[in-house]
């Protein structure tokens, strides 16, 4: 077996010396792996956060700081400067404002009771980190004030002693600690700072279910329930207040088509995880279910909105008011060219079932979508970057399916100037027609643009130029959704979150008119309410896409795109004067009552819209009036009661300070009544999910 | 007079190196980012060595040692210590080999597209002798599983066992790929 016999030719293969690697490379080498360790080291912990350095996955580029000894001593260090900085403001804020700083509160402070001292007497949401911090932080002060007497070299128990302590500030106050700390906490998940983010976390925890049974909603029956296990990032949002129409009598928004919100709760909840509060965008969950509205008349007025006024089923003492919108669906022969670039992360984070092979499944999807009209072609980023596909007409599927095929997630390095190269396809393969960039990705946005800001220039210039983004976003645990959305947003896109084959379908197959093809842009809408029968309002959702009054009128300020056959839901929860319902109290002096010419109309819609391409809105204005009312929500139909029962779930769901009393069973009970035909079964697909919800955090 | 060799060899003594060796494994795993860096560093230069030997040309070496050096990172986690570090890095290596060799094949087909991304594909570099040289074309080329045993056993001067083991195979495989490699190239060496 072992014959090495001195004859034979293989002998010599060991005799040939490789030349030695370039000690550039072997740095990178280094550079690199400790990059991947770092992230995997996080990933091992899903509490640590992640997904949110821009530059975070860079850094291994940056050789030169190697060998600067601060990024060795990172560990001591930043251990040292967090303990310094953070010990006296957590003590502040401990001894001062009892854990609750005011700020993250306000958003229900003012109506509800939050209970300050809820977070201590909650032992049994978080029994064990529950109760490290409160003794450790006041074992803190002995040894701390120690340390900072002499200066010594005690870091180590004194960075142990303040890791309890800090996380009330830290976790309450992410913004202003940022700065504070920022040489030493820009490499987040350092092995040696996990513990003082776990217990962060456990604090938020504790805080959050705190919060939620502050306002009634009966959080702590859950036991252990953890809020979501994610490293997925959101933007933190206030809820819509209610406004008083004699102050504030008109509401601007931009209208959304983005779905990603209800994919991402879906995917958590049938998980068995309760979704974070700011994963819940309410008109996301309301616009991912398809209504049925009146169709709209032809291409040049791409639609026509439908309004309903109906009882309030949380509040019988208040209105709903449902704005409806279907967008133009132009006739199935009119095939449209497009020219759709792939932009495919194949970053080794990619390397999940559900992420690369479900894009590769999505997509032989939507290949049969497409025909000779339309042109394809791909880009990977990440580690094997370039052009995969050059375009290449949609007929050609056996070719476009090997290009796919050839994919492999796998690498860590900084990938190429991605997205430059994706516009450039783009602007190559021009068409009249669609022509729009798919950003598929599991949350790295690492394409060769690492300002963020810069990026969302890039994106927005090209939009100019008539070449729109789409992203699909993949997977859990890495996704950063604030960015997903800002992107799709200044691409004139939509942002689509797709967690398993049946969502690829919905987004690639069933929707991909609406996907593609842009029938109206910059759609806005200002709602008007008469003072004289309108006495309070609030918008339903929609926090992050409101716009100034003055917004309305200016053609300059971007907002939300609709595709064809999109359906987009609006809803208003209206207090109608003398209703008994109103939260604010009459002014005492001059209340001047308005005069207007329509005493009876309770809200006038004004709809802006910009047909595609064109530089100038068009509006159509519609008032609401008395005969829309219904007296009973069954008769306002299926679609209304569906939409109501969404937005309660959505409410209840995100605890909010609003309609949190409907129970789960009325929940759901008015979803099946708003079932309808339910073609497509999404509808009986939330109605499970209310179920899952109900389980998870149960009513008392 | 094998099947005892084999025996005694099966069951080696602790040697202190190994003993040191998986003590560090341990600790990276735990987290120790100090441990995981002496791990890579003692690591790479065997790994460079690998990816040259196997795909000749130090531009890919260093970049498939880079590959599996992020590799080890991101997976050491889920190293289950069943097999010894080293096959399992040899295991690593080896695939990122065929990774990058099977990409290679497909930038192939789009190079001129590729050109302007990564325009720097130097050509391989001189082996030392020309006979040399024509060996280890000869032997790059051959089907993959007869390449991989012929230079883990011939290349890196491992046992049958070792190169098994790293392989995923029977012992009795190698030898058969070593002799089906002797085989094929039989008119030329």
């Amino acid at each position: 077996m072992t014959d090495k016999r001195s004859d034979d030719p293989f002998a010599r293969l060991s005799s040939t010396p490789p030349p030695a690697p370039r000690p550039r490379a072997r740095e990178a080498a280094f550079a690199a792996a400790r990059q991947a360790y770092a992230e995997s080291q996080a990933k091992i912990n899903p509490t640590a956060a992640k997904g949110t350095g821009w530059g975070r996955r860079l850094m291994s580029i940056i050789t030169s700081w190697k060998g600067i000894s601060i990024m060795d001593m990172r560990i001591p260090v930043g251990t040292t400067a967090i303990a310094l900085l953070l010990l006296p403001l957590g003590l502040h804020y401990y001894t001062s404002t009892a854990l609750t700083p005011p700020e993250t509160l306000s958003g229900g402070a003012s109506v509800s009771q939050p209970a300050p001292s809820e977070p201590l007497a909650q032992p049994q949401l978080a029994p064990e980190p529950e109760a490290a911090p409160v003794q450790d932080s006041a074992e803190a002060e002995a040894p701390s004030a120690d340390a900072l007497a002499d200066q010594s070299m005690r870091t180590a128990p004194l960075a142990e002693a303040v890791a309890p302590a800090a996380p009330a500030p830290a976790s309450a106050h992410p913004a202003p600690m940022v700065p504070m700390g920022a040489p030493a906490m820009a490499p987040a998940p350092m092995p040696a700072m996990l513990p003082r983010l776990q217990s962060q976390d456990a604090f938020a925890q504790s805080y959050n279910a705190a919060r939620d049974s502050g306002f009634g909603m009966g959080a702590s029956a859950g036991g252990g329930l953890a809020p979501a296990p994610s490293g997925d990032n959101f933007a933190r949002f206030e809820e819509q207040r209610l406004k008083v129409v004699a102050e504030e009598p008109v509401s601007t928004f931009s209208i959304d088509v983005d779905t990603a919100s209800y994919a991402y709760a879906r995917r958590l909840l049938s998980e068995g995880y309760v979704p974070e509060p700011d994963a819940i965008r309410i008109e996301e969950l309301l616009n991912y279910f398809p209504y049925d509205y009146a169709p709209a008349p032809s291409a040049e007025v791409p639609f026509q909105p439908s309004l309903k006024v109906f009882p309030t089923p949380w509040n019988d003492k208040t209105q709903l008011l449902e704005i409806g919108i279907k967008g133009f669906e132009p006739p199935a022969e009119a095939d449209t060219k497009s020219n759709l670039v792939f932009l495919i992360d194949t970053s080794g984070s990619m390397d999940a079932p559900d992420k690369l092979p479900l894009l590769k499944r999505a997509f032989a999807l939507l290949l049969d979508q497409l025909s000779a009209n339309d042109t394809i072609s791909m880009v990977a980023y990440a580690g094997s970057a370039g052009i995969v596909l050059e375009p290449t007409t949609a007929d050609n599927k056996a070719k476009i399916l090997a290009a796919l095929d050839g994919l492999a997630a796998g690498g860590s390095t900084a990938g190429a100037d991605g997205i430059a190269l994706a516009y450039r396809l783009a602007e190559q393969a021009r068409v009249d027609g669609t022509n729009r960039v798919i950003l598929a990705t599991d949350g790295d946005f690492n394409v060769g643009i690492d300002d963020p800001q810069a990026l969302k220039d890039f994106i927005a210039e090209k939009r100019q130029s008539g070449t729109g983004l789409s992203i699909l976003g993949f997977g859990r645990g890495n996704l950063d959704d604030a960015t997903m959305q800002a992107l799709a947003q200044n691409g004139n896109g939509n942002a689509s979150y797709i967690s398993s084959f049946a969502e690829a379908r919905k987004v690639l197959v069933e929707e991909v008119g609406a996907t593609l093809h842009t029938i109206a842009q910059d759609v806005k809408i200002q709602v008007e309410f008469n003072p004289a029968t309108i006495a309070e309002y609030r918008l339903i959702g929609y926090e992050t896409r409101v716009l100034n009054r003055e917004d309305f009128n200016n053609d300059a300020v971007d907002a939300g795109d609709i595709g064809a056959g999109h359906t987009v839901t609006a809803l208003y929860e209206l207090i109608p004067v003398g209703s008994g319902g109103e939260q604010v109290d009459p002014l005492r002096y001059g209340t001047a009552t308005p005069e207007s010419g329509a005493g009876e109309e309770l809200a006038f819609l004004k709809l802006r819209y910009k047909l595609p391409g064109a530089a100038v809105s068009q509006l159509i204005e519609q008032p609401v009036t008395p005969d829309l009312v219904f007296a009973d929500i069954a008769a306002a139909g299926p679609d209304a009661q569906f939409a109501a029962a969404v937005a309660a779930f959505g409410q209840k769901l995100k605890g909010s300070v609003y309609g949190a009393d409907m129970s789960w069973a009325e929940i759901e009970a008015l979803a099946k009544a708003g079932r309808g035909e339910d073609q497509g079964g999404y509808r009986a697909e939330f109605i499970r999910l209310v179920q899952d919800a109900a389980a998870l955090r149960p009513d008392r | 007079m094998h099947v005892s060799m084999m025996g005694l060899t099966a069951a080696p003594q602790p040697n202190p190196a190994t003993v040191l060796a998986e003590a560090l494994v341990r600790r990276a795993q735990n987290g120790d980012a100090d441990a995981f860096a002496e791990l890579i560093e003692d690591h790479y230069e065997r790994i460079y060595r690998t990816a040259w030997r196997w795909c000749g040309n130090r531009d890919d070496a260093e970049d498939i040692a880079q590959e599996v050096c992020v590799k080890l990172g991101a997976a050491l986690a889920g190293f289950d210590r069943r097999s010894a570090f080293s096959s399992w890095v040899y295991r690593i290596t080896l695939n990122a080999v065929r990774d990058w060799q099977r990409a290679g094949a497909r930038r192939g087909r789009y190079a001129q597209s590729l050109a302007e991304i990564s325009p720097t594909d130097q050509p391989p570099e001189q082996e030392a002798a020309a006979t040399s040289a024509q060996l280890w074309a000869a032997v790059r080329r051959l089907p993959e599983k007869q390449r991989d045993a012929v230079l883990l056993v011939y290349a890196e001067e491992l046992s049958h066992a070792e190169a098994a083991d790293i392989m995923g195979v029977a012992e009795a495989t190698i030898s058969f790929h070593v002799h089906a490699a002797r085989k094929s190239l039989r008119g030329l060496l």
